[in-house]
């Protein structure tokens, strides 16, 4: 007994602290910012600017040129801190701490002036800022072999601060065209400086002791960081299911090679500089009299193939956010095969089908698989594949898809939800009807059937009009049916599932109701009442424009006056509002932060999906901020204000010769531009969390000076608007 | 006039609509403004020109200004129908030609003036940039003080027709500070005008009425 009572304490802390070790990869939560809220996220941007220019010299507090650019910089900072992708204290964040700490222990006076943060992005790129400010991004971390190419990286950027360069960008992942322009218009000096901060650089990871032999390699990470972080045979059956075989047919004939990155047009290409850089670290190396290191991981492999494993799950959630299907699905089945019971590949899985399955209905499939450079390696064959499918077709994958893992997995509430939205969108759609599809399946059909053809879609360029009207009617016949239309006996169980029908009778049902009283227009008043009185409110932006462009310093303060304005008129108009901002946000403020964070990626993730009412991506965390705030309705405003007297001189001059009209017309004309001269526009949307919804998006002008009361009068008003119910 | 004000409630009323406008659902409010010029551009031709008259008379027309209450009743989410009344106070100063003797003319006009008033917007009217227009009367009263002495002249009827234009800004969840710029063109009624002063003064009063054409307003409304 005795030895029970002593063991069980120690076996529990044991087990918790084993159990803490581990992440929790089959229910991934995206990584939230933890501890306490550093001050880079609670100072206001104006007190930035002045605590840095209090520090420079006093010919730069006088140069105005500086302070603009000061300014401006601080102002994009700041944008990116609370763009709700950036986030502190999470694990991500705490090893690349670890590896800096590291890469600086011979230099802690340079540490201390040093902050790391984590940017959520499945694009590689690392910057830092002139008041020293590591931006990491996952996408680079999910690239890396180890933790020295890291430990380079980083010092490469340590070394660009040190130095004092201005904020620049370590590499550059998907950028325009304008920018390479730029990149090049400077290329020489770029140059230089990449060279240099490579130099110091060498310095700082040499004296941590880090492998020398990982340096070629880090430029490798770099040049071939547009693919994705592994490459990894994918084969057609992957899509397959018990229910329905997917022809290899679906990919394409050959394989997409890799090519190497001399081979890629200059035009096109993502790095520069690389070989060049390359090269004389090299030299530097090869001159270098120092003792070789051989650090290669700072806690271990395994730790840091978790931290890795980790920012593979953080790119696979980004490419579900913006959309990006066909790389979503494909980062899924690389991580499963290390993973294969994560209940989260699978939510994610169930999630980009239904995205596929949404955004081929509003016909814009090509956002799914489009890419920025041309089709490289296996992932390739994903986006081939999206690409040459009808519509059909993909319906059918999708919900194929949606509803084995609804099967496999039936008290998920994600997959639930993602399951009765997936049946529902099908009875709204038009161009689905389970009446076209076999109830029978392919094998049950082939073993009745005359023959079987295999065909792949470019044979079908030989057939006759004739012979594809008549092989267009015969699925579900006995007498012949083709491989290459596989899908149509793809729903045969489903379609005998009467819950499933049952569920999509209801939904069909009401599809016929709303179409029938469609012809019924709402009026543009009418269109605002939702019937809506309890709103969750994302910080209101204010964008206060002057003729010298904005004014960031008169829109902060605006913004306030906006805030206590939500509040007067939510007061006065009986609606309730839950106002979710950065300005509220104190030391241990953490979880209002993630909240924060929740809701601007809610509205990424609509703005991105444009037409199409997108799924959460954070749903489980979404079900409890709606269940914390008792409503789903989210909004969000941005509001333009300018004050301009936009005199008509002709109108004055006309006059002036008219003597006998001036007295009238000037003063008139004067006061008017005066007085009118506010030119104030709120734009308004009410996203719905749960199903994506813009139940309201509306601009709004208003002429009057932007005072907290003169917002509230026309904030009552919208608040009455969206109160009221819609006439039937 | 009883007839006007009748048939201005009436549409008020009945124009009422189970809508949600008004400042913060407020539809009604009551104004209290300071309506004042300086005749700066007029004194200044006068003494270039030594005034319009023909009798070598100078004048140096002073601040006037007036006090205006107003009552305003929202009869559509931009527009409302108020109905003012008010108490203006104009003087002007007379010397002879030898520049001896001091005449000040002391002019007391109350008037009332039911106005229409509207918007090019609609959200939080009556909040934010409106226009006005009234038609209404006055009424005169003229006292002339002369060497420390003041004597009590007649009293006359006009019509005065007022475009306005404003800007409310609400500071409370009550309270707007109106300011803007108003224009009156007024007409006085002549009957009996000369017979009772000589054609000089008249003529004055008139020509000092009609320099009001273009006042500033500021004040403040209660909504409730």
């Amino acid at each position: 007994m005795r030895l029970s009572y002593f063991i069980l304490p120690v076996l529990f802390l044991g087990l918790s602290f084993g159990t803490s070790a581990q992440y929790d990869f089959d229910n991934y939560v995206t990584l939230q910012a933890r501890g306490e809220v550093p001050a880079d996220f609670r100072i206001p941007t104006y007190q930035k600017i002045q605590d840095h220019l209090a520090q420079v010299s006093p010919e730069k507090q006088r140069d105005i040129d500086y302070i603009s650019s000061v300014r401006d910089a601080l102002y994009l900072n700041d944008f990116f801190l609370h763009s709700g992708f950036v986030v502190y204290g999470d694990p991500i964040t705490e090893h690349v701490k670890r590896v800096a700490e590291k890469v600086l222990e011979k230099r802690p006076e340079l540490l201390a002036k040093l902050r790391f943060y984590t940017f959520k992005s499945d694009e590689t790129n690392v910057f830092v800022t002139e008041q020293g400010i590591v931006f990491v991004s996952t996408g680079l971390i999910s690239q890396l072999e180890n933790d020295a190419q890291l430990a380079f990286i980083l010092a490469h950027e340590i070394a660009h601060y040190e130095l004092q360069h201005v904020q620049e960008a370590f590499v550059w992942s998907h950028v325009s065209d304008e920018n390479i322009r730029r990149i090049r218009l400077l290329s020489q000096y770029d140059l230089n400086r990449e060279l240099q901060a490579d130099s110091l650089a060498l310095d700082f990871y040499l004296e941590s002791g880090f492998n020398e032999e990982e340096l070629p390699g880090t430029y490798d990470v770099l040049a071939y960081s547009y693919l994705p972080f592994d490459e990894t045979s994918l084969d057609a059956s992957w899509f397959s299911s018990d229910s329905m075989e997917v022809p290899a047919t679906v990919f394409p004939k050959d394989a997409y090679p890799i090519r190497s990155p001399e081979n890629i047009d200059e035009d096109k290409r993502v790095y520069l500089y690389l070989s060049e850089r390359s090269n004389t670290l090299g030299k530097e190396l090869s001159g270098s009299t120092g003792s070789a290191g051989a650090v290669l991981y700072v806690n271990g492999r395994e730790e840091f193939e978790k931290f890795r494993a980790i920012a593979r799950f953080e790119s696979l959630r980004c490419q579900v956010l913006f959309a990006r299907y066909a790389d979503a699905l494909y980062s899924i089945y690389v991580l499963e095969q290390h993973f294969p019971d994560s209940g989260y590949l699978k939510r994610m899985k169930a999630q980009s089908w239904l995205g596929i399955y949404l955004h081929s209905k509003e016909f814009k499939i090509s956002r799914v698989y489009e890419r920025e450079s041309e089709y490289e390696g296996e992932s390739a064959k994903v986006h081939y594949m999206l690409k040459n499918m009808e519509h059909d077709e993909r319906s059918v994958l999708a919900l194929r898809t949606v509803y084995d893992l609804h099967k496999a997995l039936p008290e998920d509430d994600e997959i639930d939800a993602i399951y009765h939205r997936m049946c529902r969108e099908l009875a709204f759609d038009s161009k689905f009807s389970p009446a076209d599809y076999s109830k029978k399946s392919f094998a049950q059909t082939a073993d009745t059937a005359g023959t079987v053809t295999t065909k792949v879609a470019e044979d079908d360029e030989d057939l006759s009009k004739y012979e594809r009207i008549r092989r267009k009617k015969q699925y579900g016949s006995t007498t012949s049916i083709d491989t290459a239309k596989y899908y149509m006996f793809g729903l045969h169980d489903i379609l005998r599932d009467t819950a499933f029908m049952n569920l999509y009778d209801r939904n069909y049902v009401e599809y016929r109701a709303q179409k029938d009283t469609r012809s019924n227009h709402l009026s543009s008043d009418e269109e605002l009442m939702i019937g809506a009185n309890r709103f969750i409110v994302l910080e209101p932006r204010v964008i206060c424009q002057t003729t010298s462009g904005i004014d960031h310093e008169r829109s902060e303060h605006l913004e306030k006056s906006f805030r206590k304005a939500f509040e007067v008129a939510s007061r006065e108009s009986g609606s309730t509002i839950r106002m979710v901002n950065s300005a509220n946000i104190g030391e241990q403020d953490s979880e209002l932060f993630n909240e924060r964070n929740l809701l601007a990626m809610r509205l990424v993730q609509s703005v991105i999906s444009d037409e199409v009412e997108s799924f959460p991506v954070d749903f489980t965390q979404m079900q409890d901020l709606i269940a914390n705030s008792g409503t789903s309705n989210v909004l969000f405003s941005t509001t333009a204000h300018s004050y301009s007297v936009d005199l008509n001189y002709w109108l004055i001059i006309s006059s002036a010769v008219f003597t006998i009209a001036a007295p009238f017309v000037i003063p008139v004309h004067v006061s008017d531009r005066i007085l009118g001269g506010n030119d104030t526009r709120i734009t308004m949307v009410v996203l719905d969390l749960e199903t994506g919804e813009v139940s309201v998006s509306r601009t709004w002008n208003i002429e009057a000076p932007l005072t907290t009361y003169n917002i509230a009068a026309n904030l009552y008003m919208i608040f009455k608007q969206l109160g009221t119910e819609a006439p039937q | 006039m009883k007839t006007i004000v009748f048939f201005l409630s009436f549409t008020a009323l009945s124009a009422v609509q189970a809508q949600n406008y008004g400042f913060m659902g407020r539809r009604n409010w009551v104004s209290l403004n300071s309506v004042s010029n300086v005749p700066v551009l007029a004194n200044l031709l006068d003494a270039m020109y030594d005034g319009p008259h023909h009798f070598h008379r100078w004048r140096f027309g002073a601040l006037n200004t007036g006090v205006h209450a107003e009552y305003g009743h929202m009869i559509r989410q931009n527009v409302a129908l108020s109905l003012e009344t008010g108490l203006d106070f104009l003087s002007y100063y007379e010397r002879d030609d030898n520049g001896q003797k001091d005449y000040k003319w002391s002019i007391k006009c109350i008037n009332i003036m039911p106005k229409v008033e509207f918007s090019d917007h609609k959200m939080s009217f009556p909040v934010g940039f409106g226009h006005q227009i009234g038609l209404g009367v006055y009424r005169l009263s003229t006292l002339l003080n002369y060497g420390g002495v003041s004597y009590k002249w007649e009293s006359y009827t006009g019509l005065t027709l007022m475009y306005a234009m404003m800007l409310r800004s609400a500071v409370s969840k009550n309270i707007m500070l109106n300011y803007g710029v108003r224009y009156t063109l007024n007409y006085t009624f002549t009957d009996g005008f000369d017979d009772k002063l000589d054609f000089t003064t008249s003529e004055d009063i008139y020509y000092q009425k009609r320099l009001n054409l273009i006042s500033l307003q500021l004040g403040v409304s209660y909504a409730f």
